[in-house]
């Protein structure tokens, strides 16, 4: 990266791959509180060159008494956090496990819907139903679910159902929705009973593409 | 015309590890738990290494992320989504610290510090007591930090992430990113001032 | 006396809940320990006949009776929500009102269901 080296770099060329101007400028301070070293050099620069870059960037930072110095001024910090570069990490499955236990006791019921009995007192969670839809929903390949309410029609046990989704484009979008909508009102009535009379869709992000995922295999981790 | 199999027959695992955080929050906040789940899979370690960053050592660590997802899955309903995901939880985190960190302050002096063991509760060989203080101060200066500078400094020095990294990570500028790591090292400097 | 009866008419609608095919569990209310034991086995850890076992038993509030209220959680297994909520509340029921007649009293007997969760097969993975 051949720089010009009787005026500073502009900002925009700084940090892209970690190393400074080149060697031999008397450098403008690029931060407000910086420092200048007796023989040119920015603090912020010998800071950077003997924490963050790989390479030696600049030879006269590494040889020069006044910038050795400054650089051994971080060395006490750099010490310090020894510890916590390398200390022990604290596991997380049984953080992870105390946390959804105390989730699951909490959970949130939300309103309650009627199951589609007219003789019976028999409701079910608006959380659990929507979760049950959401995954009908995610069956369809090429869409995800985000919100799933429910609104009641009338003044017995019908329901209509409104969802947002996430979709892939690689079919027009009017089949996927109709797909998810078909999945959606088979699945409120064979696997919860609910009396579903309608279901809203809207589209609200695009689901990058994953490539096809046999049975058996998990994908990989986000 | 797809039929689609109603019985929940095992196959792909739709758990939805492949969700971006924003639609996984949608879904935890109207009681999806295992939306949540992923969540908590997917940012607890960057979180975990903050608070031990912020308290010091990893057993307080743990209770303040705990607290702080729990907090999270409670106050999710409210969350308008303005900021990141991670950057929500970054900050519930920052403040259950500091708000235990008010309780219970890092140990202060040389006499506080553990007894000698042959290793310590951090699973190293026994640091002298005086490391263990030094360790202790920049803890707390780490604390005093403006967040944007604690947050760049945890991500170079304890992470290893580039600047290009952080930058990502930070939503910034890489000057921006190289400017905060410079403040940030100025101050841990001159609190470190006694132990050099 | 009443103390008592209610408690038994708690352990007896749990009891009945908890043998429907398709009922995993009661639904803890607010407690860690047995929200673990719902998590970790979904078997029938949960200690009967208490506010944690997830049912309530009060005195109708409009004239003799009983009003109990069953929350639980369900996993399918091939059966509809609506079949296995309508088989929670005939066989509590019926269990209640047999419990009554052995205590001599007969009295009327309504149940609401209330499904607060589903176990999935993708919960088991």
């Amino acid at each position: 990266m051949a720089v010009d080296e009787s005026h500073a770099p502009p900002p925009e060329s700084l940090g892209a791959d970690g190393t400074g101007p080149k060697p031999g400028a008397a450098d403008v301070p690029s931060f407000a509180d910086d420092v200048v070293t007796p023989c040119g050099r920015l603090l912020s620069r010998i800071w950077e060159q003997a924490r963050d870059t790989a390479q030696a960037a600049d030879p006269h930072i590494s040889s020069c008494p006044h910038c050795r110095e400054a650089a051994e001024g971080l060395s006490a910090v750099t010490a310090a956090s020894q510890a916590l570069r390398t200390g022990d990490r604290p596991g997380l499955e049984a953080l992870a496990d105390r946390v959804m236990n105390i989730v699951r006791a909490e959970v949130r019921l939300g309103r309650l819907l009627p199951l589609a009995d007219p003789d019976r007192a028999l409701r079910i969670a608006e959380s659990a139903a929507a979760k049950v839809l959401r995954q009908a929903a995610d069956r369809v390949p090429g869409a995800r679910a985000a919100a799933c309410r429910f609104v009641p029609v009338g003044d017995g046990v019908d329901l209509r159902v409104t969802m947002t989704l996430a979709a892939a484009l690689d079919r027009p979008l009017p089949d996927r929705i109709h797909q998810v909508r078909r999945s959606v009102l088979r699945s409120a009535g064979q696997d919860l009973g609910l009396a579903v009379t309608a279901v809203d869709i809207t589209v609200v992000d695009v689901l990058e593409q994953e490539p096809p995922c046999r049975p058996g295999l998990t994908p990989g981790g986000a | 015309m797809i039929d689609t199999a109603v019985a929940l027959s095992p196959g792909r695992n739709l758990g939805g590890r492949d969700l971006p955080d924003g639609l996984l929050a949608v879904r935890a906040a109207e009681g999806d738990e295992e939306a949540f789940a992923v969540l908590v899979q997917r940012h607890g370690r960057p979180l975990l290494d903050l608070a031990r960053c912020m308290l010091g050592n990893p057993q307080d660590a743990e209770e303040a992320v705990q607290d702080a997802f729990v907090s999270a899955w409670r106050r999710l309903p409210e969350y308008r989504h303005s900021a990141e995901f991670h950057t929500w939880m970054h900050r519930i985190t920052v403040n259950r610290c500091l708000t235990m960190r008010h309780r219970r302050p890092p140990p202060l002096s040389l006499d506080t510090v553990a007894e000698p063991a042959a290793t310590d509760a951090w699973g190293q060989p026994a640091r002298s007591a005086e490391q263990k203080a030094a360790t202790a101060a920049l803890v707390r200066a780490l604390g005093e930090l403006d967040t944007g500078q604690r947050l760049c400094w945890i991500l170079r020095e304890v992470q290893g992430l580039s600047y290009k990294q952080i930058s990502h990570v930070t939503r910034s500028s890489e000057q921006a990113v190289r400017g905060r790591l410079f403040r940030a090292r100025r101050s841990l400097q001159e609190a470190m001032g006694p132990w050099r | 006396m009443t103390v008592d009866r209610t408690t038994t008419l708690l352990d007896t609608a749990a009891e009945a809940a908890l043998a429907v095919p398709g009922v995993a569990a009661l639904q803890p209310r607010r407690s860690p320990r047995t929200a673990a034991a719902v998590a970790s086995t979904g078997t029938d850890a949960t200690p009967k006949g208490t506010r944690e076992s997830g049912i309530r038993a009060d005195r109708s509030p409009d004239g003799p009776g009983w009003r109990i209220e069953v929350r639980c959680i369900l996993s399918f297994e091939g059966r509809r929500a609506l079949e296995i909520a309508q088989n929670v509340h005939d066989r509590v029921r019926a269990a209640v009102i047999s419990r009554l007649a052995a205590l001599d009293a007969v009295e009327r007997v309504t149940v609401e269901v209330t499904v607060t969760g589903v176990v999935t097969r993708y919960d088991l993975t």
